[in-house]
């Protein structure tokens, strides 16, 4: 499970992804974003993502998903969506870079969400029914 | 929506959970027995004219469990929402949906919402409505 925060503010971001991981019963998730330059970003998510450092442990158990929280430019949430993560955009200014595609969930970090921004926890729970949904698809097909 | 200790609704939904496990034990027939007489009859059921039913013929447990009974016949996801947030009468919910092993207690609503299939903000809203409905058919002041 790969998850991409865009848009909204960093401290907003941060808001989401603390919510998410603070979610009871909910899954194991490792918070974390290249520090690198713009120029250099998607080339060292990109590494990371062919990499091993993807086994990175958390509380001393082995996530369950990667919350990649800061993510700025297009071609990172591109190297996201092509190893099969989904990107979430964040209530606010919306990013000048990323572009918000059909199927991407917009979030706020209230709990019970606003408008058609989703809680995080509500927007958990719309992938979780989707890999589901994906799963079973798979299943019948196989 | 989260669940207040102090409010009105919440205690009563409380004490409605607690009768409907005492009506199972206290008196020594099943539920589903209670149930399946009730049915029968369409509703329509005489309290005073079987050994079945005893205490108060009017308490406010049962004319809560009579709303839930008429809301189901409209909107069944309604009321299992209802029975898993408040743990009443579950195991009807768990058995309609294959759910093996699924006990309510100490689950999210994240994990309720996910066993029903459907997303966190559907299940929020079915409870949100359900609460409203019971709310106005007793003629509550809240």
């Amino acid at each position: 499970m790969i998850i991409g925060l865009a848009g909204g503010s960093p401290e907003d971001r941060q808001a989401v992804a603390n919510s998410l991981q603070a979610i009871k019963n909910g899954p194991s998730l490792w918070a974390w974003s290249v520090e690198s330059p713009l120029d250099t970003r998607a080339e060292s998510l990109m590494a990371f993502l062919r990499g091993r450092r993807r086994q990175r442990r958390v509380r001393g158990q082995r996530p369950q998903g990667l919350l990649y929280t800061h993510v700025l430019l297009e071609t990172e949430a591109q190297a996201l969506r092509d190893a099969g993560g989904v990107i979430w955009h964040v209530r606010g200014l919306p990013s000048r870079m990323v572009a918000n595609r059909h199927g991407d969930l917009q979030v706020t970090p209230e709990e019970d969400g606003a408008g058609h921004y989703l809680g995080p926890a509500e927007a958990l729970s719309e992938l979780l029914l989707s890999r589901r949904r994906g799963g079973d698809d798979a299943s019948r097909k196989g | 929506m989260r669940r207040a200790k102090d409010d009105p609704l919440d205690q009563l939904l409380e004490q409605w959970a607690r009768w409907l496990h005492d009506d199972h034990t206290e008196l020594g027939m099943g539920c589903s027995s209670f149930l399946a007489r009730w049915m029968d009859c369409k509703g329509d059921m005489v309290w005073g004219g079987s050994s079945v039913v005893q205490g108060p013929q009017d308490s406010i447990e049962r004319r809560v469990e009579l709303v839930v009974y008429e809301l189901a016949k409209r909107d069944q996801l309604l009321v299992d929402v209802l029975r898993l947030e408040y743990s009443a009468r579950w195991q009807e919910v768990a058995t309609r949906h294959g759910l093996k092993n699924y006990k309510p207690h100490g689950k999210t609503q994240l994990d309720h919402a996910l066993a029903l299939g459907v997303s966190l903000r559907t299940y929020k809203g079915r409870l949100a409505k359900a609460r409203a409905e019971i709310t106005t058919r007793l003629g509550m002041t809240l």
